[in-house]
């Protein structure tokens, strides 16, 4: 929450005034120059010595009780005004090829000399603890292993055999790199103001005081279906954990949101490592329905070939599962329980684009003509990013002496009061009056936003004419037909909108907006939308109006290539979604899954009252409030059963057998408030919104994030598969999520006897699974609790067989 | 060569009153902890008159939150539901936590309701709970109150809308870290010890890393996780009275359909006259059996868990040589 600039500049001031008064009395007293006897004469101390309540020592001082103070004042900018900065595109990472060792080892090919330990199956956990704790230890600290991820089986890496990690990415996960800024006249964040991901040099040695290979900004990795991942993400955070620039947490959990892969890589909210550790986590890029050829769509001639990711010419290397299951633009972002919302909004995140035969960001035509050639670029064989841009928007606010900020007492969810893209202050983006394909991500913690795409200055068009595009794809996946819109719907806090937006009917000098509608003051739901024009005008929320603006110009040098230059006269060989054939339905993104009849219904509730009077007592005659009221806080609800309040040691929801079709109905309970709720590893196929009204770009589309609104509920349709283990199902208002309001459910992979007990690999994974516990010194075990609608031998929740020895 | 004793303790003596030397020490001891960057501390923390349960008037900061480790928690005393089983659960914490609690941890429940609770109905609620006067049960001016709680993150606009975590403070590091009292006791334990740098450079795993173990708990009856989590806090099988009365071979003494409604919805029982009811209320009636939100099912599956375990505990006690009572 923040002070707005309409707040009266008295107020404005008395809130600045106390934050330095504060500070200043508070080092005043700390270095001896001033006593309390000095505060008590100057009558800024009371009798009883409560210096901060007095007016102009705290913002809230003048706060009534019950009213909610805000307590920020407006971020400084220095003199930074919008859009005179250009847009960074997000660092793209180098991969690192892994070659396989006689020993089963995927060994780093990097220079003779460096020593970077080989990737492996088990975690170096276990070797720690096979050699008494004497070898393979934490090379900072010396306590503890050097890998964070636990031992033994049920983190090794499920079917590594079968995704063997072709390429590799050493990640660092480390304080701002020098010269870190939001904008050239803004200060230097410092070391422990932001924390981020960047390249680590193999064989680096890490440090007790952190190291700082941090972007500060936010990071791109291409990746491929068909070509295994193995990424190594080390802990260069300070040791000291106090030293974390006044929020973060130093111990992480790196989620891939919302890759296919096994519950070791997945990034669990309890598996978090420390400094100078590193964690393997295993992207397989495995396409869902791999084990499930029955569901394949065998009526597409080419579903084959679709199922498939692009090779290093122009053709595919096929790969097992269903082509309705790809998925294009995911991010990862730290999942650390209690601290996810803070470690977040410190910069722990990256993007991640997937790419696949249909979707193989290549503009020109492949040899089997399955390429949907969207706008991307061809230069290179796949993945070009000329004209397909990732655009990560994050919500901070600043200190009065610019440094990031979080409130970490704001429980509602904080919301900053800027918008910045890629990292960067309100920039602006140059563009070649062609088709560009972007890929859009609210990285924020607790803001939702709505953005609309209208003219700011042109030759041929009136200022703030709305302009066209075609939205093809909700969190990753295409949806059937491309759809017109020229404003998106609400994207809540981890929502990806790929959007494609044809700029050639501009010219160079011509420029055009990228606005925000949606009004938010603080983290429990937005405030409602502003129509384009009072956008243009700006609002009380300063994070209403444009943010980032698109300049039409006549020559660009590619990215992908850069000994390339485009002109506006470059041919643009991608697809035109304004063809007929697109409205028609002739040509499709992807087809359809149908929805069918489902093998179990959960109905899961995040609510805030449980079966006490609440609801059955509307006179309220209690003084001061009814005590009869008050249960869990965020609370689930499975099948019907009890609330409960989760913790991740909890398994409240167990998919018993994988590929069953289960319903979904989730329900926000919690009465005015907002939740984006996100389920790992599978996408759900939305199937309504009860009765509330359901956009197109939800309908039926596949997602594994949703906003429920306020009193709202969604339901879809879920399959799962492949892998085993622990995920969870949670809020992603960050904030929310730090407070429990997460279910996790176990994943059970097929029992031995059954004939995919060898294939499928991930053996330990048919029973339910012990919680590691991680700690500096290393992983301990805890039995988990299962609840009966989740214990697979209940026979009121499952009926046949089950997998329980 | 040899040792001259009394000129290394004159060594020792000088360097203690060096002061130089004495934070070198302090820092090689301390586990190389350096001064916090947080801005959540001294100076941000209200400085406030608050009032504890046996009427003293201390100030928030320099008396209560000061130099220590504190285990934060909001309650109040009308609340019916869900924070008495906190506060229970929070002193299953404090025995867990043995002599360190009140020594290197603090507890500080602090009241939202203050017009309402005054400092003998805090004593009477800590006492229902066991609670000795080490933990602090603070009440105050409503708006000193108000200034604490919204500082430290409680800004539910009703009472009923509370939160129910628990927060973790340092004040020596500047460190704060929020908790769930619903998870579990023993994690939530080395949580709290990890507050403290030097214990947490000491914390070593206590339990054998048994990787590949599934979850085979023999005594793990659909009803255990539940009566752990919202009846433990308050009541045992066979171990004596505690909050609550102690539940060995209840079903034994109240109907199964009794039992069943008393569970689900205590409150209705207490509305519509029950005897039985009315009679705990006034048995116990600082801390009354809370609505959990159970079902139907859990509640059968609860009072399953208490049957088992009320056999299992009167099959050890007619067995001699499970005690080893030798005479």
């Amino acid at each position: 929450m923040y002070l707005s600039k309409n707040e009266s500049k008295r107020r404005l001031k008395e809130a600045e005034d106390a934050r330095a008064n504060r500070l200043e009395i508070v080092s005043a007293l700390s270095q001896g120059t001033i006593s309390k006897r000095d505060l008590f004469r100057w009558g800024l101390l009371t009798a009883t010595g409560a210096i901060l309540a007095k007016n102009g020592l705290s913002p809230f001082a003048t706060s009534a009780y019950a009213q909610v103070p805000t307590g920020t004042p407006p971020s400084p900018l220095f003199g930074a005004k919008k859009f005179t900065h250009r847009m960074p595109r997000q660092e793209l990472q180098k991969p690192i090829p892994l070659l396989r060792q006689t020993n089963g080892d995927a060994a780093w090919q990097v220079a003779p000399g460096v020593n970077e330990p080989a990737a492996r199956n088990f975690s170096y956990h276990t070797d720690y603890d096979n050699s008494g704790r004497a070898g393979y230890r934490n090379p900072v600290t010396y306590i503890g292993p050097m890998e964070g991820r636990p031992p033994g089986p049920l983190f090794a890496h499920q079917r590594w055999e079968e995704f063997y990690p072709k390429v590799g990415y050493l990640m660092s996960m480390g304080q701002c790199r020098s010269a870190t800024k939001f904008c050239d006249e803004m200060p230097d964040q410092n070391p422990n103001a932001v924390w981020s991901f960047g390249p680590r040099p193999p064989g680096m040695q890490g440090a007790r005081e952190g190291r700082r290979t941090g972007y500060g900004a936010p990071c791109l990795i291409k990746a491929r279906y068909g070509e295994p991942v193995l990424t190594r993400i080390y802990n260069d955070l300070p040791v000291d954990r106090a030293l974390n620039g006044g929020f973060g947490r130093n111990e992480i959990s790196i989620h891939f949101h919302n890759a296919h892969n096994g519950a070791e890589s997945d990034g669990a909210c309890n598996a978090y490592h420390f400094p100078g550790t590193f964690y393997d986590y295993h992207w397989s890029t495995a396409l869902a329905r791999r084990d499930m050829p029955s569901v394949w769509l065998t009526s597409d001639q080419n579903h084959l070939r679709k199922a498939s990711g692009p090779d290093d010419g122009d053709g595919v290397v096929p790969v097992a599962g269903d082509f309705r299951e790809l998925q294009g633009t995911l991010w990862l972002h730290d999942h650390r329980f209690f601290f996810t919302a803070e470690n977040v909004h410190k910069g722990m995140f990256a993007s991640c684009n997937f790419y696949s035969g249909p979707d193989r960001g290549s503009d020109r035509a492949d040899r089997n003509n399955i390429n949907l050639r969207l706008p991307s670029g061809n230069r290179l064989a796949w993945g070009n990013i000329d004209f397909d841009v990732n655009l990560a928007i994050t919500n901070p606010a600043m200190d009065k002496d610019g440094q990031l900020f979080f409130d970490i007492f704001d429980t509602d969810g904080f919301v900053g009061d800027m918008l910045l893209v890629n990292g960067s202050y309100y920039p602006y983006f140059e563009v070649l009056p062609r088709r560009y394909r972007f890929r859009i991500l609210n990285a924020a913690m607790s803001r939702f936003i709505k953005l609309a795409l209208a003219v700011n200055k042109s030759l041929r068009f009136a200022p703030e004419t709305p302009v066209p595009f075609y939205f093809i794809a909700n969190d990753g996946n295409f949806v059937v037909s491309p759809i017109q819109l020229t404003q998106l719907d609400e994207q809540g806090v981890a929502e990806r909108y790929d959007i494609v937006i044809d700029f050639s009917a501009f010219r160079p000098g011509d420029s055009l907006y990228l606005l925000n509608l949606l009004k938010q003051s603080d983290g429990r739901k937005p405030d409602g939308a502003v129509s384009l024009k009072k956008a243009f005008k700006g609002e009380e929320d300063p994070c209403v109006g444009p943010i980032l603006e698109f300049r039409v110009v006549y020559s660009l040098k590619s990215v992908d290539d850069p000994s390339t230059t485009y002109t506006a006269e470059s041919p643009d060989p991608s697809v035109d979604l304004s063809d007929p054939d697109w409205k028609s339905g002739r040509r499709t993104l992807t087809t359809q899954i149908p929805v069918v009849a489902p093998v179990r219904e959960r109905v899961i509730e995040f609510g805030r009252f449980g079966d006490g009077d609440s609801r059955n007592n509307p006179e309220k005659q209690c003084i001061p409030d009814c005590g009869d009221t008050q249960i869990f806080p965020w609370s689930i609800r499975v099948n019907g059963q009890a609330a409960h309040t989760l913790n991740a040691n909890r398994i409240s929801a167990l998919i018993p057998k994988p590929g069953e079709v289960e319903h979904w109905t989730l329900i926000n309970g919690g009465g005015g408030w907002d939740h984006p709720i996100h389920l790992h590893f599978e996408e759900g196929v939305t199937i309504n919104r009860g009765v509330g009204t359901i956009p197109a770009t939800e309908l039926l589309v596949r997602k594994d994030v949703w906003r429920l609104r306020p009193d709202g509920r969604v339901k879809f349709q879920v399959r799962f598969g492949e892998f085993g283990g622990a995920y969870v199902n949670h809020c992603h208002n960050t904030v929310h999520e730090d407070f429990a309001m997460l279910l996790r459910y176990q994943l059970l992979s097929p029992p031995p006897g059954d004939p995919d007990f060898a294939k499928t690999g991930s053996k330990p994974h048919y029973q339910p699974t012990m919680t590691p516990l991680p700690s500096a010194s290393g992983v301990t075990w805890k039995q988990p609790e299962v609840l009966p609608e989740a214990d697979p031998v209940n026979s009121r929740f499952f009926t046949g067989p089950v997998s329980k020895t | 060569m040899r040792i001259n004793v009394a000129s290394l303790a004159h060594f020792w003596r000088r360097a203690a009153a060096s002061s130089w030397l004495a934070a070198l020490v302090m820092f090689v001891f301390t586990g190389i902890t350096q001064a916090a960057e947080t801005r959540w501390k001294e100076g941000y923390i209200p400085n406030v008159p608050v009032v504890t349960q046996d009427g003293r008037t201390l100030l928030f900061y320099d008396d209560v939150m000061k130099g220590r480790i504190s285990i934060i928690s909001f309650i109040y005393t009308s609340c019916r539901d869900i924070c008495p089983v906190v506060t229970a659960r929070l002193s299953q914490l404090e025995d867990n936590l043995g002599d360190s609690a009140g020594r290197d941890y603090f507890f500080v429940s602090i009241s939202i309701d203050p017009l309402n609770d005054t400092p003998d109905k805090l004593k009477e609620y800590s006492k229902a709970f066991g609670i000795g006067s080490r933990w602090l049960f603070l009440t105050g001016k409503a708006q000193d109150i108000e200034l604490i709680r919204h500082r430290l993150g409680e800004r539910s606009r009703a009472l009923t809308e509370h939160r129910n975590e628990v927060l973790l403070f340092n004040d020596v590091t500047g460190e704060w870290e929020r908790n769930s009292a619903f998870g579990d006791i023993n994690v939530l334990a080395s949580a709290v010890r990890a507050m403290d740098p030097v214990q947490r450079a000491a914390l070593r795993p206590t339990e054998q890393a048994n990787a590949g173990t599934f979850v085979d708990d023999p005594l793990n009856l659909p009803g255990q996780a539940l009566f752990l989590k919202t009846c433990g806090g308050c009541h045992t099988i066979g171990r004596g009275n505690r909050v609550g009365p102690d539940l060995q071979g209840i079903s034994t003494r109240r109907s199964r359909d009794w039992l069943t409604a008393y569970i689900m919805k205590p409150e209705k029982m207490r509305a519509s006259k029950d005897p039985a009811a009315l009679a705990l209320a006034q048995k116990y009636p600082e801390v009354r059996m809370p609505n959990l939100g159970l079902s139907e099912f859990d509640s059968s599956d609860v009072i399953a868990y208490i049957e088992a375990m009320t056999y299992a505990r009167r099959a050890d006690e007619s067995t001699p040589h499970a005690h080893h009572h030798h005479h």
